[in-house]
């Protein structure tokens, strides 16, 4: 088709304003209000579920930070490969987690797992640790990363990082149910966005905006919140905030419960302890809460809550705030790390667990 | 619906399609503004559709009375069919018995039908009290039409100028009086304390009720005739962009864009478009930000948790600055969303802000500051007092009673009163000292000082006007003279300030320098474009959520 001269020019004078406002809106955002870059390199598996993309490299980038996210090549993030065959005289350590768990907005070595297996190393205890966390977990896809591919380490103790989010997770997966009180596996598959991502991917230059563009991350986020906003609205639902709200809901507790009852049971079955780590919501300022599910339903599950230990160093930040994902800070990691080092030397000793159990609504000041 | 909520973009959208669709007949658009105008006032609470109705058919009434000395049987029996109908569907009707649940997919509606009609009398007052009216009103109309036409005229302005005060002062100052009351009992040593009902505040009543009686007054002086339909009247009256926080219109100047055909042209559009969206920049991105400033600095004051004087009093100075800001961006942001969205759809707005802060003296402050109210003052109260006519000592009097009548409109609160006083005596004081001379459009350093000094004076005002208690005056006051010291607290207050207020300053001195309100419109595109990119980003990036309300919204 011809196209008059004229109309070419408009139409070159269109698109360059078209690219001049994305440009300059990218600038607007990194100036006047950054936000965190933080791709999430999330594939999915075998297994049904998401797992870490296997060798990848990556960056999480905020005002903040810049780190480099770098898994090896069955996605764990760590720097080395860690074979099935435990090596004589180490205890290992496994932990199933969400981004807390995975230690996003930290690095490697500042994880609170790292920080734990250190800890640990240094009061004379051979230890080896595997964080089989993926950024979105939920108990429900834990206990399958547990069946399927945890034990194969023969772990000496499994370590649950325990996050708000998760009572919202598990329901809204729908891999497990509860049926008659017992816990039945339904939908065989949980892979959120996985196709629509990799399908985004094979677009050249994607993954390179993706991982880069405040606009592209900051319209992605907007058009999220405002969608699940709009769609609460004509569900006549509150928004959710995963952050804080977790699903109070009776069967929201029972599920989560019946998951961690058998990620305790695969765990003591294959011969490994069993233990939480209760990770605390930031509340009001200088408090933290417990979202756990209430200490009587969870009876002879060790659990960690470090809030006792966050409340002592309050005049440090422990989490991100702005312009973050509101992660653990290495301060925060680093107290965490060695509550947990602690609590599982007390395990491995059979001493009495030195966490405390905190009631999920008690905010602790 | 707040003008920076998602329910109201849906409704503009939906009712300025309609009112596109019906572009070929101005009629059918007044009756589509005047449902819309409706829908949006009772989305508050519907009761108070009533007091508009009522406003508007005492004002239809009198003003054919005034105008034209008669008023036909047969208008007479609609006026007063409306006003019974209105007070049943808007008042007795018991709408909350009808109730919504479920989705918006799959609504579930449910319908108390023993609830939906008080039981007794008592319940149905409202249609007695308004029989009654009614019944009155067309027999002192009967009366009152054969006497001398001058009779009839005053008759009918005090009448309809009685009722809308009375419906303000009921609804807005009947709390402030009765607590003012029992206050000076107590004060006399009577220790009394009774119960006494508690009336809500209508949104915006102050604003309707002024425009609805400045064209009742306009066509008693003869600057306007009565010759507009009750449609017309009505929709003037409750023209929903600027309904409930102004502009203040008279009525020669709206009224008649309801009485002929609207032009809707690109050109207004656009226009539309950026006067909503600086709008909604000032009250989103400044006002609603900073007001996290004034709200964390006053509010240990508020319920009076604190009355010890803060050593840095920096910090207090900086929030008595950031609510200058917060309160023009508030106001002024609504004033230019209404003038936007009425520009849209072919209407023309007053300007209600004019750089108010570049104001050299008060004189000049209230030229270019809530100019709809303050012209109205002048036209409706000021003058007819006898104005500057009697001499010095009359016209300063004037000036004061002004002013202080100016602060008591903008709330029930001893403190708004001292804030009209403090306006009143340094417009008077200013006038003693001679410097009351207009500003000039030409910058000098004279100037800069004078404009420092008002703002100065204008911020001492906010002040008054802020603060919940005397208390608090007095706090901060002590805190700025005795204790002018900065600390972390203050520097991040004025780093926040200089964030979210910074280019609204530097955008404002490009309007003072070019002397005109919307400088963009002789700018380069690409300077337009960038100013465009820059309010669109910062109000999907740094406007604060939740919905603030908007502060003239209480007055």
């Amino acid at each position: 088709m011809k196209v008059s001269m004229p109309r070419l020019k408009r139409l070159i004078l269109v698109i360059g304003m078209v690219l001049y406002t994305l440009g300059a809106a990218e600038v607007f955002l990194r100036i006047f209000n950054p936000i965190p870059l933080i791709p999430r390199y999330v594939v999915a598996t075998d297994l049904g579920i998401r797992g870490n993309q296997p060798n990848a490299t990556y960056w999480h980038v905020s005002p903040h930070y810049r780190i480099q996210m770098r898994t090896n090549s069955k996605g764990i993030r760590s720097d080395r490969e860690i074979p099935y065959e435990k090596p004589a005289g180490v205890k290992r350590i496994l932990l199933l987690g969400d981004s807390f768990g995975m230690g996003y907005e930290v690095d490697l070595k500042d994880t609170f797992l790292a920080q734990m297996e250190e800890n640990l190393q240094k009061a004379g205890i051979p230890c080896e640790t595997i964080n089989l966390s993926v950024s979105g977990f939920g108990n429900a896809e834990e206990l399958i990363i547990l069946r399927e591919e945890g034990l194969k380490y023969s772990p000496d103790l499994v370590v649950l990082a325990w996050h708000s989010t998760d009572y919202v997770d598990n329901i809204r997966s729908g891999l497990f149910v509860l049926e008659e009180g017992q816990l039945v596996r339904k939908n065989p598959t949980y892979l959120p966005g996985t196709r629509a991502q990799e399908i985004l991917y094979t677009i050249p230059g994607y993954q390179w905006i993706a991982d880069n563009s405040q606009l592209y991350n900051f319209a992605r986020e907007q058009a999220a919140v405002r969608t699940k906003s709009f769609l609460a609205t004509l569900r006549k639902k509150p928004v959710q905030n995963a952050e804080e709200s977790p699903t109070k809901t009776r069967a929201g507790t029972d599920l989560a419960v019946a998951l961690l009852r058998e990620i305790q049971r695969e765990s003591l079955a294959s011969g490994a302890q069993f233990m939480i780590l209760d990770i605390p919501a930031p509340a009001a300022e200088g408090s933290f809460m417990s979202t756990l599910p209430k200490q009587e339903f969870l009876e002879g599950i060790p659990v960690y809550s470090p809030i006792e230990d966050l409340l002592k160093h309050q005049d440090k930040p422990l989490y991100w705030k702005e312009h973050s994902h509101r992660h653990f800070t290495p301060e925060g990691t680093r107290i965490v790390g060695l509550g947990l080092a602690k609590t599982a030397q007390g395990l491995f000793t059979k001493r009495e667990l030195s966490g405390t159990v905190v009631d999920r609504e008690q905010v602790v000041r | 619906m707040l003008f920076n909520s998602f329910a109201f973009a849906i409704f503009f959208v939906i009712i300025y399609g309609l009112y596109w669709v019906l572009r070929g007949s101005y009629r059918r658009q007044n009756l589509l503004l005047l449902g819309a105008s409706y829908l949006f006032y009772g989305w508050w609470d519907i009761r108070f559709l009533y007091l508009i109705v009522l406003s508007t058919l005492v004002d239809f009434w009198s003003s054919q009375c005034i105008g034209n000395l008669r008023i036909p049987v047969r208008e007479r029996v609609k006026i007063s069919l409306l006003a019974l109908l209105s007070a049943f569907l808007f008042v007795t009707v018991q709408w909350n018995a009808i109730s919504v649940t479920g989705s918006w997919i799959h609504p579930q509606v449910s319908v108390q039908w023993d609830q939906l009609l008080p039981s007794n009398m008592r319940g149905w007052w409202v249609i007695w009290v308004s029989l009654a009216g009614v019944g009155v009103y067309n027999l002192l109309t009967i009366i009152t039409l054969r006497l001398r036409p001058e009779r009839v005229r005053k008759f009918f302005l005090f009448f309809s100028v009685v009722v809308n005060l009375t419906i303000l002062g009921v609804f807005k100052y009947f709390n402030f009086f009765v607590d003012s009351f029992l206050d000076l009992l107590n004060g006399l040593g009577f220790h009394t304390s009774f119960d006494v009902i508690r009336i809500i505040l209508p949104v915006g009543i102050s604003f309707f009720t002024f425009q609805t009686m400045s064209r009742t007054i306009d066509v008693y002086r003869g600057k306007l005739t009565a010759q507009a339909s009750l449609i017309e009247v009505a929709t003037y009256i409750s023209f929903f962009p600027q309904l409930v926080a102004g502009p203040i219109e008279r009525g020669a100047h709206l009224l008649p864009q309801f009485q002929r055909p609207r032009t809707l042209s690109w050109v207004e559009f656009k226009e539309g478009c950026w006067l909503t969206l600086w709008g909604l920049y000032k009250k989103m991105v400044v006002a609603d930000n900073v007001s996290a400033i004034v709200n964390q600095t006053f509010g240990p004051f508020d319920s009076l948790a604190s009355l010890s004087v803060p050593e840095d009093g920096l910090r207090l100075l900086v929030a008595i600055y950031a609510f200058a800001i917060q309160i023009y961006c508030d106001f002024s942001g609504y004033s230019d969303i209404a003038r936007g969205t009425a520009k849209m759809m072919g209407f023309d707005i007053m300007v209600n802000f004019n750089n108010p802060y570049f104001a050299v003296d008060p004189s000049d402050f209230w030229k270019r500051w809530h100019i709809s109210l303050s012209s109205w003052l002048r036209d409706y109260l000021y003058i007819p007092l006898g104005g500057n006519r009697n001499g010095v000592v009359q016209t300063y009097r004037n000036l004061f009673l002004t002013m202080v009548l100016g602060g008591l409109w903008h709330g029930a609160s001893w403190t708004f009163v001292l804030w009209g006083v403090f306006h009143g005596s340094i417009l008077i004081l200013y006038r003693l000292l001679g410097i009351n001379s207009p500003s000039s459009p030409r910058f000098h350093f004279g100037s800069l000082i004078r404009g420092m000094v008002m703002f100065h004076l204008v911020c001492f005002g906010w002040l008054l006007f802020r603060a919940q208690n005397l208390e608090t005056v007095g706090i901060f006051l002590r805190s700025i003279l005795w204790h002018p010291f900065g600390s972390s607290d203050a520097a991040q207050a004025f780093r926040t300030l200089l964030f979210y207020g910074g280019f609204l300053v530097l955008f404002q001195i490009v309007q003072g320098l070019t002397h005109s309100l919307n400088p963009l419109a002789k700018a380069p595109r690409f300077v337009r474009l960038n100013v465009y990119i820059f309010l669109v980003m910062s109000l999907l990036a740094l406007a604060a959520s939740g919905g603030h309300e908007f502060i003239y919204f209480a007055f």
